[in-house]
């Protein structure tokens, strides 16, 4: 009596639209996410120094900043990440990346730019 | 007698076939880099876009000029100053700088021009996926020229990314100098207007821009001088 109860739990269970199921964002997809969206800019090293930065007028973060780094607010960091540096007053050439990342991927990144910078919290 | 009629008969048949096979299927080359249909566009977007040795083509026909096409493939010239995904191409030189590492860079496959044009009148025929998102007049005619190159340049930043002339200005993005002959308007306003709808999780960020900004920045990059791209 129970062995196609369990069969038809283990089936559904198999079967749950993987969206359905919340993922944690790990650091390797995070790094990825650096790679894709901030690297052009903050440079593949997090350094501030990425290919797109010898014309620009306001020189990136650098994310190997400890010091500087450590004196930036969790809150802040997602803020600027998801409505871009204006919302800061930072520089407009920070854009706004909240509808290339979702809430979870840009949660995600302010832990992975707190594992760059070496200033945890 | 007759043996040797059908043979001519059926060796002429196989002489006519030829051509006629090699035009059904001129994308097929394109295929071995470039990903043609919305289905076989990975669910995986990101790992998709940091390892495609190609730009996707499957809503080409909304995208391109097909003369540009038909030229371009004759005589293919580097769109993405760092590559497909500037990432790949990159090194940091003494002082940390990120430097575009050209030497790596691939090189574009050149067609002959009855190639080019069957390649390129295929390409058109492909518009899927975002194809659907691009409606005609998206670009008004209209745009002020003198405000979209202010945004442009300073305003909005696009310059921090795409070139608006040879060796000027960002290269993780396209070259856009060329963009009056290479693009259809309706696409780059599009573009401008959604990036994330059009290309989804690209590296070209949603500014949120006015329509009016869209319009006068369509209206600067169909402005733009070609120079002997033409």
């Amino acid at each position: 009596m129970m062995r196609p109860v369990l069969t038809a739990l283990t089936l559904a269970v198999l079967f749950i639209p993987r969206a359905a199921v919340a993922e944690p964002v790990s650091m390797e997809r995070a790094a990825e996410l650096y790679d894709t969206y901030c690297a052009q800019c903050h440079g593949m090293s997090r350094n501030g120094k990425g290919v797109n930065t010898t014309g620009l007028s306001v020189q990136p973060r650098d994310h190997t900043d400890t010091k500087a780094m450590a004196d930036l607010p969790d809150d802040q960091i997602r803020l600027v990440i998801e409505e871009g540096g204006l919302a800061v007053n930072k520089s407009i050439l920070m854009p706004a990346w909240g509808e290339a990342m979702n809430p979870d991927e840009i949660a995600a990144m302010v832990r992975y730019l707190r594992q760059v910078c070496k200033c945890g919290n | 007698m007759i043996r040797m009629h059908l043979s001519l008969m059926a060796i002429l048949a196989v002489v006519l076939a030829l051509p006629t096979q090699a035009r059904s299927e001129p994308l097929a080359v394109c295929a071995q880099c470039h990903t043609l249909s919305e289905s076989d566009v990975p669910d995986d977007l990101i790992s998709h876009r940091l390892t495609r040795e190609a730009p996707d083509l499957h809503y080409a026909g909304a995208k391109f000029n097909e003369e540009w096409l038909v030229h371009w493939l004759q005589k293919p010239t580097r769109i993405r100053p760092a590559g497909v995904f500037f990432g790949r191409h990159v090194e940091a030189s003494e002082n940390g700088q990120d430097v575009v590492a050209t030497e790596g860079l691939p090189e574009h496959p050149a067609f002959g021009e009855e190639d080019a044009r069957a390649i390129a009148a295929a390409l058109m025929q492909k518009r899927e996926g975002a194809a659907s998102l691009i409606p005609a007049g998206a670009y008004s005619g209209k745009g002020n020229v003198r405000f979209g190159k202010m945004a442009f340049n300073k305003l909005r930043g696009c310059v921090a990314c795409h070139e608006n002339a040879p060796g000027e200005g960002g290269v993780s993005g396209p070259e856009l100098h060329s963009a009056s002959i290479r693009l259809q308007p309706d696409f780059i306003a599009t573009m401008i207007a959604k990036p994330q709808e059009i290309e989804p999780r690209s590296w070209m960020p949603h500014l949120q821009m006015s329509d009016r900004d869209v319009q006068n920045l369509t209206a600067y990059l169909m402005s733009l001088d070609v120079g002997e791209e033409q």
